[in-house]
């Protein structure tokens, strides 16, 4: 799953750790979602999206050629 | 800190968000940074660190506590004498080893309990695969190891497994 994470986060002058603070999780939670390591669950993209005030396909894409290649 | 719903209204239209429990959430992130750092009392959020040390903290608490009830449990036989008392510290480092796995449980967030839930998968299967080895070579002869070797092998094969898969998520 692709990710704006980044973007956003940068948009709004927000470090990792602020971000993890606002949904509730750790620092590595956020690296590894920006990263594209870990697909996060439902729930947690929604408190992400959310968090930006926005919508949760406006942050998180989904890339059907990466359906088997996901690790979570 | 009093804030009127009308103020959240403004500030949410001014910033152009649709929502403005969003901007009541911030604003109680804001509350708890700001009661903190003048010494105020603590508001029920948890932040990245405080997740992080307790999840640390745990982990090597119920590690010395499982080596404690290990090297208790080894010396109960060696010390007649203070068998009961050996005994008793045993048990209650085995306790309070379970109480620390439990709280290291529950500061994981979802990230953490996939990698958990992976490294106990892999501590089953290792054990799994180790003690029927264990138990075929005893048909064969060999010398049987201690009731101890299985939950220190599951322990050491967990931990490898944290490391593993702490690793790949990175």
């Amino acid at each position: 799953m692709k990710t704006r994470l980044r973007v956003l986060r940068a948009e709004m002058e927000w470090s990792q750790a602020e971000l993890a603070a606002r949904v509730g999780v750790a620092r590595g939670t956020i690296n590894a979602i920006e990263t594209g390591k870990y697909d996060p669950s439902l729930p947690l993209a929604f408190k992400i999206a959310r968090a930006f005030g926005k919508n949760v396909e406006e942050v998180f894409l989904y890339a059907e050629d990466q359906e088997h290649g996901s690790r979570a | 800190m009093e804030s009127s719903p009308y103020i959240f209204a403004l500030a949410a239209q001014e910033r152009g968000v649709r929502d403005y429990t969003i901007l009541l959430r911030d604003n109680m992130y804001a509350m708890h940074y700001t009661r903190t750092s003048f010494g105020g009392p603590a508001m029920h959020v948890q932040s990245p660190e405080n997740l992080t040390y307790r999840r640390r903290s745990s982990i090597w608490l119920f590690y010395g506590a499982a080596v404690v009830s290990a090297i208790a449990i080894s010396a109960v036989g060696k010390v007649p004498s203070l068998r009961v008392p050996v005994l008793a510290l045993a048990v209650l480092a085995a306790g309070a080893a379970i109480l620390f796995l439990l709280r290291f449980l529950h500061s994981n967030d979802e990230r953490e309990q996939q990698i958990n839930y992976r490294a106990l998968t892999f501590a089953f299967a290792g054990t799994l695969i180790f003690s029927l080895g264990i138990g075929f070579s005893q048909l064969v002869g060999f010398h049987p190891i201690s009731w101890l070797g299985i939950p220190a092998l599951m322990l050491v094969l967990w931990s490898i497994g944290l490391i593993l898969y702490s690793w790949r998520y990175r």
